[in-house]
């Protein structure tokens, strides 16, 4: 039902809310991204723009340099994404907690600065992507509700079985998975990688979508930052928490921005602190009727977060 | 017989602190280890080194034929040493079912989902914890978090299972109950070390006791002539008590000398 409604999204919008439908899409995909590590293994991410930008710069670089058709480029873009994520995991995921946001806060500006030297790319100027014929709007809208669908169904099948289990041992007490067995690093690296592959499906179709890349808007850390805020304000972990995180942040963030041009992202500032201060576990559970709402468990909410 | 675990003049230091020098022993099929000494004194460095949890800086971990020096815990976890943690570790958020289902799923030696879910459940009812299956783990009393710890290394079917103060923070009656517990994991043929402060609970249980003092084996043997020893009795309370030394019956094996060991306990 969910589906059939949002295949039908760019029969009744068109224009500048296609694009706003479409920047939406792009939002839940990169929270799914980030809530495969970050939610699922507990390894808060701050550098996922990493994935991103490897997305972004390959397809652009492969289609406009190589002329490579545009679903090829893609797919490389992603299984860059993949192998530069498990090269580094082992090393980074040896973090936790602020060393790990750190890292790979650092890990991501600094690819963006190695960016900037590559001449292959523009260096500093970035690329320009010119393809014979360009997808139309409708059709960016469906690559991107289909990064979103490709993130759920990952998700889905990381949460069930014995490799959800991993996860979660991982992520309550990591020290007692690997007694128990749990190849702790496998499992990390591997849900770093999907993290990666996610984000840079997404990022390879925004490349295609402005139609132009560069260092500072494909490397940009707030994109790290809206992808653990939206995350986190859905319910990090769930399946579907991410997905309703971007749908309502995104959703206040654009009514903000068309009223209060300066002052928006001081309210969105007040919405996130409210909703990670009184619902830390995010809104999903609520939604999801698991949890009644009340004011006990509001302040239980931000009592237990003192701890 | 091969014994089911041989240390091999096993070291560790952090920096300059040397934690454990120069350790070996074998711990005998089917036995019941007792590990003691002084606070500091390297039991639970030793556990660790035994578990993976710690590389050593020297020496050699030989698991029945194999040797296991520096492999990580989840690969010994897999060949048959299982553990439980001094200061409690369970999955808070998991429920009891989901922890001892945890343990099956990765190191249970007969594979698969439904075979894991299997031995969780004979599991969880072999030590009493089948009424709270379905509570959450971060709920329920330290008692029952300590059996949940031992639910789970149980469920990974293991050969050696290493228990690091399973009754430390017991009540009387919860001590008794968890003897009990041991007694009947030995008797389904699991050799354990035990690190235990209580003595009345280490003199009950063990076939054997090594006391570890600055990182080294001071002494070792059966329960009653260990405690008896005076270099043993002047590590726990300094050498101004070692000539005050507990004159043991001679011949007194496990299980028959509690009242012996008691005394030693200030």
């Amino acid at each position: 039902m969910l589906a059939a409604a949002a295949a039908a999204v760019p029969g009744v919008l068109s224009g500048y809310a296609l694009r706003e439908a479409t920047t939406i899409l792009m939002f839940m995909a990169l929270a799914l991204s980030w809530n495969l590590i970050g939610g699922l293994c507990g390894y808060p991410s701050f550098g996922n723009v990493a994935f991103f930008g490897i997305g972004a710069y390959a397809t652009a670089g492969l289609v406009a340099n190589l002329h490579w058709p545009f679903g090829a480029a893609l797919a490389a873009a992603a299984a860059a994404a993949v192998a530069f994520a498990a090269a580094i995991g082992p090393v980074v995921l040896r973090l936790h907690g602020h060393y790990f946001a750190i890292a790979t806060l650092g890990t991501a500006q600094a690819l963006g600065q190695i960016v900037i030297m590559v001449p292959w790319v523009g260096g500093p100027n970035g690329v320009i992507l010119r393809v014979p014929f360009a997808p139309s709007a409708a059709d960016f809208y469906y690559y991107m509700a289909g990064a979103v669908a490709a993130a759920l169904l990952i998700t889905y099948a990381v949460l069930r079985g014995s490799w959800g289990y991993a996860c979660r041992m991982i992520r309550q007490d990591e020290v007692a998975a690997a007694a128990s067995g749990v190849n702790t690093t496998f499992y990390k690296t591997a849900c770093w990688a999907l993290s990666g592959f996610v984000a840079a499906l997404v990022g390879g179709v925004y490349a295609l979508w402005i139609t132009f890349v560069n260092p500072p808007s494909v490397f940009d850390p707030v994109i790290s930052l809206t992808m653990v805020v939206l995350a986190l304000v859905g319910g990090a972990g769930t399946l579907w928490g991410p997905v309703l995180g971007a749908f309502v942040v995104e959703n206040i963030d654009q009514y903000l921005w068309a009223r209060l041009l300066t002052a928006h992202t001081l309210f969105l500032g007040v919405v996130i602190v409210v909703i990670v201060l009184f619902l830390p576990r995010g809104l999903w559970p609520y939604l999801a009727g698991g949890e009644g709402l009340t004011w006990r468990s509001l302040f239980e909410g931000a009592r237990r977060l003192r701890v | 017989m091969t014994p089911a675990l041989r240390l091999e003049g096993v070291s560790k230091s952090f920096g300059g602190l040397q934690a454990v020098r120069d350790v070996s022993f074998e711990l005998h099929q089917g036995e019941i280890l007792g590990l003691i000494g002084p606070n500091g004194a390297g039991k639970t460095t030793l556990i660790n080194l035994i578990a993976g949890a710690y590389r050593p800086t020297g020496g050699r971990i030989v698991l029945g034929a194999r040797d296991v020096t520096g492999r990580p815990p989840y690969v010994l976890a897999r060949l048959g040493v299982a553990r439980t943690f001094q200061i409690v570790r369970v999955f808070k958020e998991m429920t009891v079912w989901d922890n001892v289902v945890g343990g099956a799923l990765f190191a249970g030696r007969s594979g698969g989902a439904h075979r894991a879910r299997e031995r969780a459940a004979a599991t969880l009812e072999f030590v009493g914890l089948g009424a709270l299956a379905h509570r959450r783990a971060g709920d329920i009393g330290l008692a029952e978090q300590k059996r949940v710890q031992l639910a789970r290394a149980l469920a990974m079917q293991p050969a050696v299972l290493l228990l690091d103060e399973a009754m430390a923070g017991l009540t009387h009656g919860e001590i008794h109950a968890a003897l009990e517990l041991v007694r009947a994991v030995h008797r389904r043929g699991v050799t354990l070390i035990v690190i235990e402060h209580l003595m009345k609970v280490i003199m009950e249980l063990s076939h054997r006791v090594i006391v570890m003092h600055h990182g080294r084996v001071l002494a070792q043997g059966r329960p009653a002539d260990v405690v008896a020893d005076p270099q043993v009795v002047a590590a726990y309370f300094g050498e101004r008590y070692s000539h005050r030394a507990v004159r043991t019956r001679p011949g007194a094996g496990p299980g028959d000398a509690p009242g012996e060991g008691r005394r030693v306990t200030p």
